[in-house]
């Protein structure tokens, strides 16, 4: 980064626990469709996603908790070849965004320079979250904060709770 | 600490569903090379555009390179990219610009914390034959892109696996 430009100005940054990323292969949105549905019959919680039809097939990721991999590992079986689980991942999440390509910029070169992966990106109207490697997240936190400003008093990157639905 | 909700609902809530019609999608292929130019490209030129993100998202392809798509909220063509492009149009091979597609979002209480949420929606839309753009799922949101045209059926479809808050539940925001 020009060590002339400004930082951003961000409301927050919260880290996820650590989670196992599944990347679906191409296929024509059935196979999709089960998988979710499987997971879901199974209490398995997606953390984020994101997804897209190109050429008439669904390509996609997805994230679930860590502790749901040996479930979702078992309950998947029928579906050998038509993904691939990635671990061990964690989520950096920014809030808000604000609709700033530059913001989205920045953070790519940011990521890029200090030799982080990024595996994937999920976003909502306020929140943009990346997906890299869980044990390089502390390193991921310094490298986007050398372009993001934080508020002071902000509050612990790591959850401080979670909910789980029953 | 971990707090343990219980849902007891025979159709989900969501706090609504919202429409936006008229919007652009980029995607184009992103491998760690094209990362600076890309980036500075959007950090530096693209307030030349005019056009704000309303969505970012990507997913991996193969080796380390990632489908990135852009939700924006105004057209854009090739041709803005090739004038904003300071690499010789090196990027722009894979580049994908879905015009006047539209966008159908809704967000529930721990959307981001429960399962079964995402499920229900894409099989609703399958149910109903909806044809699917693009999604992402991000913190208690569901993001929709549909193309122009169906995003009014795709309301109708979620409307059969998601209850709206009263009194309506649903906004047009375009």
């Amino acid at each position: 980064m020009n060590v002339h430009e400004q930082k951003l100005p961000v409301g927050g940054l919260k880290l996820s626990s650590e989670l196992v990323q599944l990347q679906l292969h191409p296929n024509d949105g059935g196979s999709t469709n089960r998988i979710l549905a499987c997971l879901a019959e199974r209490h398995v919680n997606l953390v984020l996603a994101s997804m897209d039809v190109l050429d008439g097939l669904l390509n996609g990721m997805c994230c679930i908790l860590v502790e749901d991999r040996q479930t979702a590992e078992m309950v998947l079986q029928p579906f050998t070849g038509a993904y691939t689980m990635l671990s061990s991942v964690g989520a950096l999440t920014i809030f808000p965004h604000r609709s700033r390509l530059k913001l989205i910029g920045r953070i790519l070169t940011a990521m890029h320079t200090a030799g982080l992966p990024v595996y994937g990106v999920a976003s909502s109207f306020s929140t943009l979250s990346l997906t890299t490697h869980y044990l390089q997240l502390d390193k991921a936190v310094s490298a986007v904060c050398s372009v993001i400003d934080l508020p002071e008093n902000h509050a612990p990157f790591h959850p401080e709770f979670r909910v789980q639905q029953l | 600490m971990e707090i343990f909700a219980v849902y007891w609902e025979s159709v989900i809530k969501t706090y609504g569903i919202a429409e936006r019609t008229g919007l652009c999608l980029v995607s184009l292929q992103l491998t760690p090379e094209r990362i600076p130019d890309i980036a500075s490209c959007l950090t530096h030129r693209a307030a030349e555009w005019g056009a704000s993100p309303i969505l970012v998202f990507a997913r991996p392809v193969s080796g380390d390179a990632m489908r990135l798509h852009l939700l924006l909220d105004r057209p854009l063509t090739i041709r803005d990219f090739m004038e904003l492009d300071g690499s010789g149009g090196a990027w722009l091979s894979g580049m994908r610009i879905d015009d006047a597609v539209e966008l159908v979002s809704l967000q529930g209480p721990h959307y981001g914390d429960r399962y079964g949420i995402l499920s229900a929606a894409l099989k609703a839309l399958a149910d109903h034959g909806t044809p699917l753009l693009a999604l992402s799922c991000a913190a208690a949101s569901i993001s929709l892109i549909f193309p122009q045209g169906y995003a009014g059926a795709a309301v109708k479809a979620l409307e059969t696996a998601f209850a709206a808050a009263p009194p309506s539940g649903r906004t047009n925001v375009s």
